[in-house]
């Protein structure tokens, strides 16, 4: 078929020393962005991009795609060695991850991380290469009210994030809920809980929460110095053991296909993928419950969703001309300064750019996962820095993240405030993951009803009226009824309710 | 919605008091009287704000229904701890991972809390260089105790040279501030 | 043990910092005693990347070397621009703080009162304008739809029942459709989209509205690829990228609302710095090279100069501020 030959040509110019050259600049740059929080590959593509007018398209292009995925892969770095998340995506890895670091498994986290987000990302290229056009059809048919009954499924296996005491849980829940939803609502245009705030007009944004539940809550829960400390792991620890691999494969699968298809809706973000990899695991997985303790499954399925979804982000913009996230519409942004149109015509215009693009792609995954993979050790000789002096540079780190979402101080009070809460909620065992996925769903959850309300024009049958929602909808009430019955069972079986069973 | 305290302990494990024994702790107490503050305040705030109107759920509602939840399972917690407390044996035993709270140390923590808010404070006015400098020698030097020439040129590295990485090389622009003296000294 | 020259080391080495510091600045350079001497700050009220930003910083390059300053670029993304406006307005008036304006988010940060903006359409002195976009409706391609005319006529059949997108209440095309209704009498449902105007373009394109609303850049690699019939144009002319599309008004439809994009310094500037600054960009935007890499990026160049813009804002902050009521009241 015509579009192999074409990938294959697309290969030979992704690998010419010059193209490779410029991906690894970009996975290296984007791996370092991805590390610092706040800032994010976004901002560095972008301003990039100038720069990168004076390179050939393809090259500059192939750069920035690289930065982009690097950048999620760095993001990890920080979640799993120091329970910082990067980004929003990378949230729900700290859980699990940075259980692994103080186990001293930090290098076999890492790695997994890495091979995962490689095997995602390379299904993603595929599905692209194989089913761009009927995918990016698939991703269009996801309108809002399908795109809330997903969103549904999502809260439905909030369930199984509870832990322990379903009520902390759904306080935990809740509370995620309510700050999602400061901000100026998507109704009436009014603003809501924002304090006369304009900063908080457009809610408060996630990553100094998360940096501060996670990474400054952490810190704070373990300043009595009594705590198991994050240990560099020894060189025979730093690889994952055949079994880590044997059970990473089912996540990974899962993680790689819950990312693409979800990436393929345009508009929606890679912290959804991951989150709701996180969330099948815990209902799905063998060894669901070490999850929360440091399962090797908790890392690898988010991370490969992540991927998954950022490649698969490629579909839309390439079939359709949309960008799927704020990071492709900077990318599509390069496409447009250097004079071409993303869209299905480009295909026809320019297929040499296309196929060298999609072909360094797959080159890019490979070289993130042979870039990280041995450096490994080299990242979590981080850790053996004394700790008195990581800590201190954790806390110029986050401060410094926290400012650069918006460049403003507010966003500093707020992860300092929201270090509190974490640490709060550790006191008190409240768990932390129902709050992250319902602070990243939340938003979406009122904006698609009011849209799909609007569309219907108050039709709340719009629902089941189209198929797919209707489809969407089913599976989250058979997630529900799932966990309703296995409590009754247990309850039966004379077992406590919390026993995982 | 399962209630856990209905089952007797069913572990033989009697283990000493732990740091959040029932008997000892009040945070959860005060935790839960904040969950029911909290949902009771979105309740209030919501009220303000449309309830329904002729498409669907006005900007009222969720947060409506929100502030609901979070009083009656507040309250609902609030019970919970203070039979806890009242009734110890009818306690059930936290089981082994839910024991581990790590240990905190208040004065750490309000060390932290309070220089992170500080430097905060100070870094529009005196810039950032400036404030991030006094911020790390004061956690290397004073709670780190590290030795001097260390700690200072970390110091140094996390102030200057990573102002001079963001705005030179990644056009991120860290505050300057905003005392003219200062300011001209490019600080 | 000694603390004194532990202090002393401490201080000197601080001293040789600060003096280090000091040098590695540039831009505080020779002071020829005219404008600019120090770093100009220039507050983009949108993300790194969009197209706001990317207008502001390919004109930064530039100003930069035309005025022999160092200018950077501080995104402070929030609130549409309402907080970049608020860093604007009550920061000092002595050139050295501009902000990239954006209609319809200035005017509307301030007509709505409900944002408690601390600012208002005085505490601005407008410096130039950079780029028009306006806006254009477009339908699926195998609609029935084709000109403006049957847009108006099957809405009037079905008031209420065509769902156009918009990007929020009180943006651009909701705007656009009161003010669609106002003089033809044509009601169309709006369908807000708060997460822009790529949500509502995949909303539309996956079937969900009627109609699509949004600048006439954004249409047009959609319109190239055949994803979309562009019916028309609310503006005074017909675009340049869309030649073949008539404008509203020669329907016989007087609506004319477009986003706009400039830039502006804080209210008790200099005019000679205003000045300055205006023709300097005045000047870039003259030049081909310029003007073509702007319509590369997406950006239709179009400038105005100080007093120009400035009355440019007094007309279109007339425009919405009739429309306002009658956009609140909608939704």
């Amino acid at each position: 078929m015509e579009s192999f030959t074409a990938l294959l040509d697309g290969f030979a110019s992704a690998l010419t020393p010059q193209n490779l050259l410029f991906a690894l600049i970009g996975c290296l740059l984007g791996t370092i962005l991805g590390i610092l929080p706040g800032i994010g590959s976004t901002a560095g593509m972008a301003i990039l991009i100038p720069l990168t007018l004076t390179m050939d398209p393809a090259s500059a292009i192939i750069m920035l795609a690289a930065i982009f995925y690097g950048g999620a892969y760095g993001g990890t770095i920080t979640s799993v060695l120091l329970n910082i998340p990067g980004e929003g995506e990378s949230a729900i890895t700290c859980i699990d991850g940075y259980q692994m670091t103080l186990r001293g498994r930090a290098g076999a986290a890492l790695a997994t991380a890495g091979i995962g987000s490689f095997i995602g990302g390379t299904i993603a290229t595929l599905a692209l290469v194989v089913a761009a056009k009927p995918l990016s059809e698939l991703g269009l048919r996801i309108g809002p009210p399908e795109f809330f009954s997903l969103v549904l499924i999502g809260l439905a296996l909030l369930v199984g994030l509870v832990g322990r005491s379903v009520l902390k849980g759904v306080v935990s829940a809740c509370l995620g809920l309510l700050i999602a939803m400061v901000g100026i609502d998507p109704v009436m245009g009014l603003p809501r809980f924002t304090f006369d705030q304009p900063h908080f007009f457009d809610g408060i944004s996630y990553v100094p929460v998360l940096v501060g539940i996670f990474g400054l809550g952490e810190l704070l829960a373990t300043s009595g110095g009594a705590a198991p400390k994050p240990t560099a792991p020894t060189l025979r620890q730093l690889l994952p053991t055949r079994t880590d691999l044997r059970r990473a494969a089912p996540a990974i699968g899962r993680g790689a296909s819950i990312g693409t298809v979800i990436g393929l809706i345009p508009g929606v973000s890679s912290a959804i993928s991951s989150l709701l990899a996180y969330s099948t695991e815990k209902k799905v997985s063998r060894h669901r419950k070490e999850l929360g303790s440091g399962a090797i499954e908790g890392v690898a399925a988010p991370e490969t969703a992540n991927n998954s979804h950022a490649n698969a982000a490629f579909i839309p913009l390439f079939t359709l001309g949309i960008p799927a996230s704020p990071s492709i519409a900077v990318l599509m942004g390069a496409f447009l300064q250097n004079g071409l149109t993303p869209g299905p015509q480009l295909f026809t215009e320019a297929p040499d750019l296309v196929w060298t693009v999609i072909a360094s792609l797959f080159v890019g995954n490979l070289l993130l996962l042979v870039l990280n993979v041995p450096m490994v050790g080299l990242w979590t000789r981080i850790l053996a820095i004394p700790y008195s002096v990581l800590r201190a540079v954790i806390f110029a780190f986050i401060v410094i993240g926290s400012y650069a979402v918006n460049n403003s101080v507010i966003d500093i009070y707020v992860m300092v405030f929201f270090g509190i809460v974490g640490f709060v909620f550790r006191q008190v065992h409240l768990p932390l993951a129902p709050l992250v996925l319902t602070l990243i769903l939340g938003p979406f959850i009122e904006s698609a009803l009011r849209e799909s309300l609007q569309i219907s024009q108050g039709d709340f049958g719009i629902f089941v009226d189209r198929p797919l929602s209707l489809v969407f909808l089913l599976v989250a009430l058979a997630v529900l009824a799932a966990s309703v019955l296995s409590a009754g069972l247990k309850r039966k079986a004379g077992l406590p309710t919390d026993a995982e069973v | 919605m399962s209630d856990n305290t209905n089952i007797p302990a069913v572990t033989a494990e009697g283990g000493p008091a732990t740091a959040d024994d029932p008997r000892r702790s009040v945070l959860p107490l005060v935790v839960a009287a904040l969950v029911v503050a909290i949902g009771a305040a979105a309740f209030i705030g919501s009220r303000s704000l449309g309830y329904w109107d002729d498409l669907g759920p006005g900007p009222g509602f969720f947060p409506l229904w929100l502030g609901v939840l979070l009083v009656v399972l507040g309250l609902v917690w609030f019970g919970q701890e203070l039979r806890a407390r009242l009734r110890p044996e009818l306690a059930r035993k936290p089981a082994a991972d839910e024991e581990e709270t790590p240990d905190y140390s208040l004065p750490s923590v309000l060390a932290i809390l309070v220089s992170l808010c500080v430097l905060a404070a100070c870094l529009e006015v005196v810039g950032y260089q400036v404030s991030m400098l006094v911020f790390l020698l004061f956690h290397l030097l004073v709670i780190g105790r590290r030795g001097p020439l260390q700690s200072l040129v970390i110091a140094a590295a996390g102030s200057f040279g990573v102002y001079y990485a963001f705005t030179r090389l990644l056009t991120v622009p860290l505050p300057v501030s905003s005392i003219p003296i200062l300011r001209d000294l490019g600080l | 043990m000694n603390r004194a020259p532990r202090v002393l080391t401490l201080a000197g080495i601080g001293l040789a910092c600060l003096s280090l510091a000091a040098c590695s600045q540039s831009g505080t350079t020779a002071a020829t005693g005219d404008y600019p001497t120090k770093p100009i700050e220039l507050v983009v009220g949108y993300e790194a990347g969009g197209p706001t930003d990317i207008g502001a910083r390919m004109l930064a390059q530039e100003l930069e070397d035309k005025l022999d300053a160092t200018i950077t670029v501080v995104n402070k993304p929030a609130a549409n621009s309402q907080v970049a406006y608020t860093t604007l307005t009550q920061a000092k008036p002595d050139g050295y703080t501009m902000a990239a304006t954006t209609f319809p988010s200035a005017i509307m940060t301030v007509l709505d009162k409900s944002r408690g903006a601390s600012y208002e359409r005085d505490s601005f002195a407008p410096v130039a304008l950079q780029v028009i976009d306006p806006t254009a409706v477009a339908v699926a391609p195998d609609s029935d739809i084709k000109t403006p005319k049957d847009l108006v006529e099957a809405a009037k059949a079905k008031p209420g029942k065509l769902r156009a997108t918009t990007t929020g209440v009180a943006s651009n095309e909701h705007f656009a459709l009161a003010s669609l209704k106002e003089v033809s009498g044509a009601e169309l449902a709006p369908v807000h989209f708060a997460d822009g105007s790529t949500a509502a373009t995949t909303a539309f394109l996956g079937g969900n509205t009627d109609v699509l609303l949004t600048n006439v850049s954004d249409l047009q690699p959609l319109a190239e690829s055949g994803k979309v019939r562009v019916i028309g144009v609310m503006d005074a002319e017909r675009a340049e990228s869309l030649p073949d599309v008539p404008t509203f008004k020669e329907s016989g439809y007087d609506v004319e609302i477009s986003s706009s994009r400039g830039y502006a310094f804080p209210k008790g500037t200099p005019d000679e710095v205003v000045d300055e600054m205006s023709t300097a960009i005045g000047e870039i935007m003259d030049d081909p090279a310029f003007q073509k890499k702007m319509t590369e990026a997406g950006l239709a160049p179009s400038y105005l100069d100080a007093d120009d813009y400035s009355a440019y804002w007094d007309d279109t902050e007339k425009t919405f501020g009739d429309l306002f009521p009658l956009v609140k009241a909608d939704s």
